[in-house]
């Protein structure tokens, strides 16, 4: 930087505009921001206002008085329930894609065996295959397994769609760990179940959970194929739950507004408290072409 | 140990594609196949005005809402790239449309533009004394609200890949640009967009791919209304199947769409490619 004798011209350049080009930069940041935060602010308020001043033109900006009455409504409606379907189908999706995408990943990312090639392949072959195209297809096959409105034919078909991106984020992952301390545990008389175990699990961490979140994200916010296997009232998820809510005749906003935002809260919270691995598990997903 | 990943996806996600292409060529009464028919479904299909009203939504949505997205996202991600302070804040806070669900999304967006008592009504009647407008009631108008809110919804994902190849061009660029005199517009132009091609394409790709696949959007907001005006391939293609339960054509909607997505995908690859090497 400093051997740089011809620095100067853009140097003097930058100088002068610095103040006002910060300026409307945090501008067009807040403004930004405004726009993002808006629709969650107002969908906030309007939770919290009585019925008659929901339904008042122009409407009151703040609620008054403010009231928990939207959310009661909301959970005599059936909102803890589709909160409780929704996380054993979420959690049990993850578990599940997290142990079978580990098992595959290391041998994948291990291993130069005959076929090695065409078994990736076959594996990362779905993501290519937009979920619409399945969609007529699995219905078919889960009515005729007597997995419809089940717990298991939901989890069933989240845990083989996210299948694929966790093989393929584990595998670059695990391919980054040197191979020497395997080595020396399989010296030891380690079986290859142990040094995935003790060795590459614990080094894995870091994709381990991205993958976790990632995964969480797509099974709670899945609605289309959720939609097609629930059909009784106990069963349904919670996007199913607000989707059906909102069709019901004579929509009352301020319900509809409480219970989407409860449902919304578990991936904002985990969102807020893990955005450095939300933000990885993003990247991962998206470069897989 | 491959092994139980490899079954499970063979056998629910590879082979249903396969059964998909079986489907469409029989005359499918719930769920069971009847008789073959051929091309019959596909026919049926092609014949049908609402189809090629479908395909007009499908591209007009597509289009508008990749383009408006990339532009939107790279605005925020060059935002998001400044080092300036509360850049992390302004990170998280441009995140949060992305993580929230199509259907919280689109729900809170048909309430704000209600006709009767949305916030985007008292904003121009009650700021700017302009008229009230039935924003979801009308055909052109209810389709550029579908695209504004994909556009919300899906900047932030843009932001997050192009800010990764932001990070990925080296600052020696910038600093040798400037020395030789050229201008932050002439940078941009001559340094990021051109290092940034390959995220570019991977980000036209997966955009292009989630739009034409959206189905909840217009379920939600539009209910595909008014009249079959916002309904795109894929909503048509939901509602034959599991509304009017016609799994034979809705299979050949499916197998179309498919293709589109393939041809679409070729197509960027190829225009991008071609670009990068005149």
């Amino acid at each position: 930087m400093a051997g740089r004798p011809y620095a100067l011209p853009s140097s003097k350049r930058k100088f002068v505009p610095v103040a006002q080009s910060q300026i409307a930069l945090y501008a067009a940041m807040l403004l930004a921001g405004t726009l993002a935060l808006l629709p969650f602010a107002w969908a906030f308020l309007t939770s919290l206002k009585p019925e008659r001043q929901v339904f008042s033109f122009p409407p009151a900006l703040l609620p008054n008085p403010a009231t928990p009455y939207n959310y009661g409504r909301a959970v005599d409606h059936g909102l803890l329930l589709a909160l409780f379907n929704s996380s054993v189908i979420s959690l049990s999706t993850v578990g599940l894609v997290l142990v079978a995408g580990t098992l595959a990943a290391y041998p994948l990312a291990r291993l130069r065996f005959r076929g090695s090639q065409l078994v990736l392949f076959l594996i990362i072959a779905p993501m290519m295959i937009p979920g619409l195209v399945n969609l007529v297809p699995t219905y078919i096959v889960m009515a005729k397994l007597g997995l419809l409105d089940s717990y298991q034919g939901l989890i069933l078909i989240y845990w083989v769609h996210s299948l694929p991106l966790a093989i393929w984020v584990l595998r670059g992952f695990f391919q980054t760990i040197p191979r020497e301390l395997e080595d020396a545990a399989a010296v030891d008389g380690a079986s290859v179940l142990q040094s995935l175990w003790a060795i590459i699990v614990p080094l894995s961490q870091p994709a381990l959970a991205a993958v976790a979140l990632l995964v969480f994200l797509n099974a709670w916010n899945e609605f289309v194929i959720a939609s097609i296997m629930t059909s009784s009232a106990v069963m349904r998820t919670a996007q199913v739950f607000l989707y059906l809510n909102m069709t019901d005749v004579g929509v009352n906003w301020g319900e509809m507004m409480a219970s989407a935002l409860a449902i919304n809260l578990p991936v904002l919270g985990l969102f807020l408290l893990l955005q450095r691995r939300f933000i990885a598990g993003l990247t991962a997903g998206a470069l897989r072409f | 140990m491959v092994a139980p990943a490899l079954l499970v996806i063979g056998a629910f996600s590879l082979l249903p594609t396969l059964y998909g292409i079986l489907v469409s060529l029989y005359r499918v009464e719930f769920v069971e196949l009847l008789t073959f028919v051929g091309a019959r479904n596909y026919v049926d299909v092609l014949r049908d005005p609402a189809f090629w009203n479908s395909v007009r939504v499908s591209f007009t949505f597509t289009a508008c809402s990749v383009a408006l997205t990339f532009v939107g996202g790279f605005g925020l991600a060059l935002l998001g790239n400044q080092q300036v302070r509360f850049r992390g804040a302004f990170r998280t806070v441009a995140l949060l449309p992305w993580v929230t669900s199509y259907v919280v999304t689109y729900l809170i967006f048909r309430w704000i533009l209600n006709a009767d008592f949305g916030l985007l009504n008292a904003v121009l009647v009650e700021g700017f004394g302009l008229p009230r407008i039935n924003w979801l009631g009308d055909p052109a108008l209810a389709l550029a609200a579908l695209v504004g809110v994909d556009v919300w919804r899906a900047a932030p994902y843009a932001m997050v890949l192009l800010l990764a190849g932001l990070q990925g061009i080296p600052h020696e660029l910038y600093e040798a640009a400037a020395i030789d005199g050229a201008t932050r517009m002439r940078s941009f132009f001559a340094v990021t967009l051109p290092l940034m091609r390959p995220t570019i394409l991977v980000l036209v790709v997966l955009l292009t791919i989630i739009d034409f696949n959206v189905v909840v959007a217009m379920l939600v907001l539009t209910g595909g209304g008014p009249g079959i005006a916002t309904e795109a391939m894929s909503l048509r293609m939901y509602n034959e199947a599991f509304t009017y339960a016609r799994m034979g054509p809705a299979s050949a909607i499916a197998m179309i769409i498919f293709a589109a997505n393939l041809t679409l995908t070729a197509v960027y690859i190829r225009l991008l490619r071609s670009e990068h090497h005149s």
